[in-house]
């Protein structure tokens, strides 16, 4: 079972990145930046409902909640300001993808926190496995802008 | 792992896997500042989520 449960998690996030780089492809790299960014929303969107639903079946403690809630806040916030630097990368006028590969790169660096990370922790094992898809779906999502923009047509 | 928590972990993968594919549907054909406002208004959305989660109800009277 341990196995399966291994290589089944494997199928799914390597589905959800090639998801993640169907999204990108064939778009300049404004609109890739873009839509790997929505999809960094959609996902803690995503996790969000499973945390309240963990919330609601009381597996998870409030100090959890506040934690977990903190992580998806900060790369919320995160979020938001890369889609600021993509802007203001195009109102630039520049057309080449390494501008808005390196905004990716600060986003993902401070997204990617390896102390926000270990604080992430919930003590009912049930909830744990469920906190962690959350987080490997949101590190795909994050992985998934610079493919996305690497993969968009325009120059380098 | 005991089994009925690898099928409810299992359902919970499925779902957000099919809840992806309808959002990446949704989005083909939108232009760079469609894909920017939607972005915005799911923030938003999560921001208003995430206050309610770490909200403190209060004890029951």
């Amino acid at each position: 079972m341990k196995l399966l449960t291994r290589r089944f998690s494997v199928l799914v996030f390597a589905t959800m990145l090639l998801l993640g780089l169907a999204s990108g492809c064939a778009k300049d790299p404004y609109t890739a930046a873009m839509a790997a960014s929505l999809d960094v929303s959609n996902v803690v969107s995503d996790g969000l409902v499973v945390l309240t639903e963990l919330k609601k079946d009381v597996l998870i403690t409030q100090p959890e909640v506040a934690t977990f809630a903190g992580y998806l806040g900060s790369v919320t916030t995160l979020n938001g300001t890369f889609r600021t630097s993509v802007k203001a990368i195009h109102a630039s006028g520049t057309s080449g993808k390494a501008a808005y590969i390196a905004a990716a790169q600060v986003f993902v660096t401070a997204a990617d926190d390896p102390k926000v990370l270990a604080a992430v922790h919930v003590s009912n094992p049930a909830a744990q496995a469920k906190v962690d898809n959350i987080v490997k779906g949101i590190q795909t999502a994050l992985t998934g802008i610079q493919t996305a923009i690497n993969s968009a047509s325009g120059g380098a | 792992m005991d089994p009925a928590m690898a099928i409810s972990l299992g359902f919970t993968v499925i779902n957000l896997v099919l809840g992806e594919i309808n959002k990446i549907k949704a989005q083909a054909g939108l232009t760079a500042d469609q894909l920017s406002a939607m972005a915005d208004t799911q923030d938003l959305a999560n921001i208003e989520a995430i206050k309610a989660l770490i909200a403190v109800e209060p004890p029951p009277a």
